[in-house]
């Protein structure tokens, strides 16, 4: 697939603090790519050297194969919805979704049929004579994305778009702006802190941390297939258990784990697993089963339960290993499975298939 | 009925404000009231305070230990004439530095005291400087000033229409002097033909025809008394009547400025007392201590206004006697200004000058 | 609470619950009400009274006639607008590239700029208008520099016109009109540009299509503003202009101290607050009083659909449009004309940006430049170039009770005077900003009346009321009588400032269990804390600076700083006026940035 965007090398500073350290990206058009992180990772710093908002201290991007690094930002033929949408407060809401149109010259008649199909895609097409301190914050959001959409820019730009809106109004935002994505077929990069939205969405997640790529891949890859604690951590609940290398074999490596257990992991050929390195073993939460007293597992266990919430489809549960090491678990609610009663001592399994061997340790319990 | 309602109003204000400044008051900001035995001048300000501290009021005090406070009044103190009279609450006892004409409508108001003053001092001084309700203690003539640098051959205001003269000319923005000066140009004889031609409406004419002949040739009307010294000072001007004292300013500044006093024209000024003051008698105890010989010879030393009386001659230094307006032969150039005539016309001759400035 | 009282079962309890309610909700109006109504509106007004009656209390037109048998007044009046509109707009046209400029810098370059911007509120106004003589003269500066470039042959008249008219007032007033337009301009989203820029609005369609119209309501208060005090003026038009330049102001004083004529004052008062409250109704009319405090809510009020206000938001629609599309074409031109490159950071915007504001800001500190080396002449007048180096003008100030007294006094009074301004206009501020109650409009004019009115109508009013209670020649007295002035100031910046607090912030404090003088003290006065030293410091400035109000309600006793400068300059305007002017410059940059200075740490802490 050809590369709708391109970054190279780019990177910026404020002063003495390092914004964005060199970055590079390949974006493949139509694809929709999540830049998620914390806060003061990097990812709005990039989205605004893409938007032309910020200027890069050094690198290259490139849009369409033409480079764009100092471009203004009406030149790139880019769009983008803002955090707090940043509509035109003094300009009707037709007038609103008509101005990228009007800077691009078109011919009136055009204008107006093309603000109205908007607006019926957005289904919001009573409102056009309003001004937007007169919609709903919903409202605001659908015709935020209206305008940036209305003149089909080769790349929207989403910073956060959906920070402002309640649980319920997000859910449905994020299927809409995906809707919109598969029938505009428009490249989007969009920013996003949390990482629920970003799963739900992307086709490719670039999480960032500390000003730089930490990790770039489809949801599944970073999920299942983390290359760093961070990642790990940030992408949902894990279980993080210190290890050190114990005995390598063909298929699978083991591992001594808290307690002296031993934990078996596929096979790596990463030179930097020896004895003496830090390591850790993840598993997901959800990959841990109850063992039978007469069942086996490649990974087992025994957890004492402290308590067990119950989340609607599945049941969480919260537990420590002999030496005091914290241990999540999740399991069908209506899993025919016994359940484990908060105070038991139970046994736990898990394959392993799903044990991830990260480099380094966590620090401290998240 | 009006009265009534004057009163009530008055009764509102007067209660409203004591209660709410009683609410903020401090001592910083509450002036004590002032100690019986003392004496509140008020005069212009500035170099008049220093001139009259040294001369009036630091002697008097000496004398008689009544303290004289000085207080700056606003250059036209008509209006806070007015108010004190008519709230009968007084901040001064008299004034110093009121020109006579200003005096004649203050007694038209009746805003004044009568003053009445006996004693060789007072009679000393000529009768054109004095009248029932004021003591004149200082002369000051409008004069014609230039820079002597940048124009030969001035003779009197006549030289200001002079298009052979070179130069920039200034003029007063002031109906009076303006039109004074206008037909002293066109050939009318200072003094009372000035007034025997006003006395016609052709000889208004006559004189606003004057002005307009220089109204294209003036660079600048000054308005504020500092200004005719800094234009004349500055080089904007090279020749502009103004008077006495400001160009003397200039001169005592270095700046090579002349004065020609012929055809000059002065006023009087000096004391008044507000009417109904509650210590009108000691002001005249002051105002009859300035009218002495040494006293008003002091008080030229740093006002370059001439002394009403013409024995202070006898106590100036004789290179300083020349500058001043009453010094003999400059008397003799200039003559009085007839305040009475001025009084009578004055709101006239403004609106029609006025009017003339803005065509 | 009203809630509850409209639910009550006895009607009658429910109706005094609702007034007491409604009383409470009017309470904040009450101090700047009281204030104004007994130190301004009645004083005033008895004045005013005058010109409809006779000597013997009849009601007489006698004076309004004679205001129209001549076409003095009228002319006069004319001048006044005509002189007051253009001072207005050279205000707005050189004042918004800088507030433009002093919006899109770092918060500390914009403090060091403003410095320079408020240059010429330090400077007394006496002392300015001396350094523009030195200037423009004849012999002034810039003829002999532009005589010694061979630029000119003859000198130019620079002053003692229009021209030196233009330069003085627009000089005093373009700080009122900065500050009023940057409050403005900070409000503004700056997303809302970056919006547009990706939408593909260029620099100038963005600009003129996104920013400019929403930083109108800071033009229209500022213009207002500016407007409502240039009528006013009358010092330096007297000294900088021509008899040509004659404003009302100075027919007033003349029939007040000269012809003892305070009815015939009155009725030309009362002619210029005609003409100034009717341009204020059709600015109300036309562009809604919301606009005056920076911000119009649009969609929100289009229930008023006058006549004149439909008219009014069209033509205004399409001037904007039509001002748009000219600034458009010519950013267009220029673009054409130096085709940017994007291979390297651009810049070019903010150096057109810098070029433009920093004209403005040298225009606004040249004078200054000029007062500082007269201070150490040795020149004993004020007089281009200084001559030799002295400090005997810093002697004869140091060395002197009286200016250390005067010092003292205007410190105080200004400090006291915006204090009270504070005091009592924030409350005001608060109810006018977001209450909506019949009559506001007229609430607003009545507040903003005392600028309009010369300064000497409310001196001689104050003059004749303070002489009742005996507040003459108090300190307390020039606190008063200032705070009339400096009221309008503090209430329309603070209303400025308040239109973009967020109330939400201290409903939150209220759920959190504050009471409304904790959530006061907590909460929104730490927000608005900014909004509130502004304004302090226009009170304070305005206070420092001002003469008239001084010269009757002082007595002549309690002497301020600037009426001791008028006195000292009565014979003779000398460099001691200059070392004066270049103290107060000192002492004053030293406290901003002092302020600055603490204020930077304390952000660090």
């Amino acid at each position: 697939m050809k590369s709708k965007l391109s970054i190279k090398n780019v990177w910026k500073s404020y002063g003495s603090v390092m914004a964005l350290k060199e970055t590079s990206l390949e974006v493949p058009e139509g694809e929709f790519l999540t830049l998620l992180g914390p806060s003061g990772s990097g990812k709005t710093t990039l989205l605004m050297t893409l938007a032309g908002l910020v200027l890069p201290d050094g690198g290259e991007i490139r849009i369409d194969g033409v480079l764009s690094t100092f471009a203004p930002s009406h030149q790139r033929d880019i769009g983008m919805v803002f955090q707090n949408y940043a509509l035109f407060p003094h300009l009707t809401i037709y007038e609103n979704i008509a101005f990228p149109l009007r800077m691009r010259r078109m011919p009136a008649a055009e204008i107006d049929r093309k603000v109205k199909r908007i607006l019926e895609i957005v289904r919001l097409p009573h409102v056009a004579e309003r001004f937007p301190s007169e919609l709903s914050g919903g409202q605001q959001q659908r015709i935020a994305l209206a305008r940036c959409t209305v003149y089909q820019p080769s790349i929207v730009l989403m910073d956060e778009p959906l920070g402002a809106l309640d649980k319920k109004l997000r859910d449905q935002m994020q299927i809409e702006i995906k809707m919109l994505h598969e029938e505009l077929k428009t490249t989007i990069l969009y920013v996003t802190h949390d990482q629920e939205e970003a799963m739900s969405m992307s086709d490719r997640i670039c999480l960032m941390n500390d000003g730089q790529i930490e990790q770039i891949g489809t949801p599944n890859d970073l999920y299942f297939e983390p290359k760093s604690i961070f990642t790990a951590l940030f992408l949902g609940g894990a279980n993080m258990f210190p290890v050190r290398i114990k005995d390598q074999d063909t298929d699978f490596d083991t591992y001594e784990g808290p307690g002296g257990g031993m934990i078996r992991a596929p096979r790596t050929n990463d030179p930097r697993r020896s004895g003496t390195d830090e390591l850790s073993i993840m598993v997901r939460p959800e990959h841990i089963t109850l063992l039978r007293s007469d069942e086996h597992a490649e990974n087992a266990a025994e957890v004492r339960v402290r308590n067990s919430v119950m989340v609607g489809p599945v049941t969480k549960y919260f537990g420590e290993l002999a030496d005091g090491t914290d241990v999540t678990f999740t399991q069908l609610t209506t899993a025919p499975t016994r359940s484990a009663i908060s105070g038991d001592t139970i046994r736990i399994g898990w394959p392993a298939a799903r044990t991830v061997v990260l480099p380094g340790r966590s620090v401290g319990h998240e | 009925m009006s009265d009534t309602l004057n009163l009530s109003r008055r009764t509102l204000i007067k209660g409203a404000m004591t209660a709410g400044a009683a609410g903020v008051a401090l001592p910083w900001l509450w002036r004590p009231s002032q100690a019986a035995q003392t004496l509140v001048c008020a005069d212009p300000g500035g170099a008049y305070t220093t001139a009259f501290k040294e001369a009036f009021y630091e002697p008097f005090t000496k004398e008689t230990g009544i303290a004289v406070t000085s207080v700056a009044r606003r250059g036209y103190p008509a209006a806070e004439f007015k108010a004190q009279v008519e709230t009968k609450s007084y901040n001064w006892d008299l004034s110093g530095g009121i020109s006579a004409d200003i005096a004649d409508f203050l007694k038209k108001s009746d805003l004044v005291e009568d003053l009445d003053l006996g004693g060789d001092d007072v009679a000393a001084i000529p009768a054109n400087m004095k009248t029932p309700f004021f003591v004149g203690n200082g002369l000051y003539t409008f004069i014609l000033a230039y820079r002597s640098d940048r124009m030969k051959n001035v003779k009197s205001f006549a030289s200001l229409w002079d298009k052979e003269l070179p130069g920039g000319r200034g003029m007063r923005r002031f109906a009076r002097d303006s039109i004074e000066v206008a037909l002293r140009a066109d050939g009318v004889a200072p003094g009372d033909d000035i007034y025997k031609v006003l006395s016609t409406a052709e000889g208004w004419d006559r004189a606003f025809k004057k002005l307009d002949e220089i109204k294209p040739q003036v660079q600048v009307w000054w308005d504020s008394a500092p200004q005719s010294t800094q234009i004349i000072q500055t080089g904007e001007v090279d020749i502009c009547p103004m008077p006495n004292a400001r160009a003397q300013t200039a001169i005592d500044n270095g700046v090579p400025v002349a004065i020609d006093w012929e055809g000059g024209f002065y006023s009087v000024e000096g004391w008044c007392i507000p009417k109904g003051a509650p210590k009108a008698d000691l002001a005249r105890q002051f105002v009859k201590f300035c009218a002495r010989a040494d006293r008003q010879a002091a008080y030229t030393k740093e006002l370059s206004n001439g002394p009403t009386n013409p024995g202070a001659y006898k106590f100036i230094d004789e290179k300083r006697a020349p500058a001043l307006p009453s010094f003999p032969d400059n008397l003799a150039k200039t003559v009085a200004v007839n305040d009475a005539f001025w009084g009578e016309h004055k709101a006239k001759a403004d609106v029609r000058f006025s009017e003339w400035l803005l065509s | 609470m009203s809630d509850t009282a409209l639910r009550a079962p006895l009607p009658a309890r429910a109706d005094s619950g609702l007034r007491s309610a409604k009383f409470r909700r009017l309470w904040p109006l009450l101090p700047t009400s009281i204030f104004l109504l007994i130190v301004f509106l009645i004083p005033v007004s008895q004045l005013l009274w005058l010109s409809i009656v006779d000597a013997g209390g009849e009601i007489n037109l006698d004076h309004y006639e004679r205001l129209f048998s001549t076409t003095l007044y009228f002319n006069v009046l004319k001048n006044t607008f005509s002189i007051a509109l253009w001072t207005t707009l050279i205000c707005i046209v050189a004042g918004y590239p800088v507030a433009y400029l002093l919006a899109s810098v770092s918060p500390a370059s914009r403090s060091g700029l403003l410095i320079w911007v408020m240059v010429p509120f330090w400077t007394s106004f006496l002392v300015r208008s001396f350094a523009w003589m030195l200037l423009l003269g004849r012999d002034g500066v810039l003829n002999q520099w532009m005589a010694s470039l061979g630029v000119i042959e003859q000198p130019l008249k620079l002053m003692y016109n229009f021209f030196g008219v233009m330069v003085g007032m627009s000089h005093a007033m373009l700080p009122i009109a900065i500050l009023t337009m940057l409050s403005v301009m900070q409000s503004i989203n700056p997303n809302l540009t970056r919006a547009a820029s990706t939408l593909g609005a260029g620099t100038s369609h963005s600009f003129w299509r996104i920013y400019f119209p929403l930083s109108l309501p800071g033009v229209a208060a500022a213009g207002l503003l500016v407007f409502i005090t240039a009528m006013g003026f009358f010092i330096t038009p007297t000294l900088l202009g021509s008899p040509r330049e004659m404003m009302m102001a100075q027919l007033i004083i003349i029939q007040i101290e000269e012809m003892l004529n305070w009815g015939f004052a009155g009725a030309i008062s009362v002619m210029l607050l005609v003409a100034a409250f009717s341009i204020f109704y059709l600015f109300d009319r036309v562009l809604g009083m919301s606009a005056l405090t920076g911000g119009a809510s649009y969609g929100k009020s289009r229930g008023r659909d006058g006549l004149l206000s439909r008219l009014g938001s069209d033509i205004g629609r399409r001037f904007i449009a039509g001002i748009s599309w000219i600034g458009w074409g010519i950013g267009h031109g220029f673009h054409m004309l130096f085709r940017p490159k994007y291979d390297r950071p651009g810049g070019q915007r903010m150096t057109a940006r810098w070029l433009v504001g920093l004209a403005v800001i040298i225009f606004l500190a040249v004078p200054t430049f000029f007062v500082i080396p007269l201070s150490f002449s040795e020149n004993s007048f004020f007089g281009w170039p200084p001559r030799g180096f002295s400090l005997q003008w810093y002697e004869a100030y140091f060395s002197s009770a009286i200016w250390q007294e005067a010092t003292l006094r205007s410190v105080g009074v200004g400090l006291s005077t915006a204090m009270l301004s504070v005091v009592l206009g924030t409350p005001a501020a608060f109810f006018l900003s977001r209450q909506q109650i019949a009559g506001k409009t007229a609430i607003i004019a009545f507040i903003l009346s005392p600028i309009i009115l010369p300064h000497i109508v409310v001196a001689v009013a104050l003059f004749y009321a303070y002489s009742y209670v005996g507040l003459i020649g108090t300190n307390i007295g020039l606190v008063i009588g200032h705070t009339v002035f400096t009221l309008p100031y503090v209430i329309i910046t603070v209303m400025a400032v308040l239109k973009n607090y967020d109330q939400r912030l201290d409903q939150a404090a209220w759920t959190l269990g504050a009471d409304q003088a904790r959530t006061f003290r907590y909460i929104t006065f730490p927000l608005i804390r900014t909004g509130l030293i502004t304004a302090f410091l226009f009170a304070f400035v305005r206070s420092f600076d001002e003469l008239t109000i001084a010269l009757f309600v002082s007595g002549g006793i309690a002497t301020t700083l600037p009426r001791q400068m008028w006195s000292e300059a009565l014979l003779n305007i000398s460099p001691t006026l200059a070392a004066v002017s270049t103290l107060m410059l000192v002492f004053v940059a030293a406290i901003i940035l002092i302020a600055e200075f603490v204020g930077r740490r304390s952000r660090r802490r």
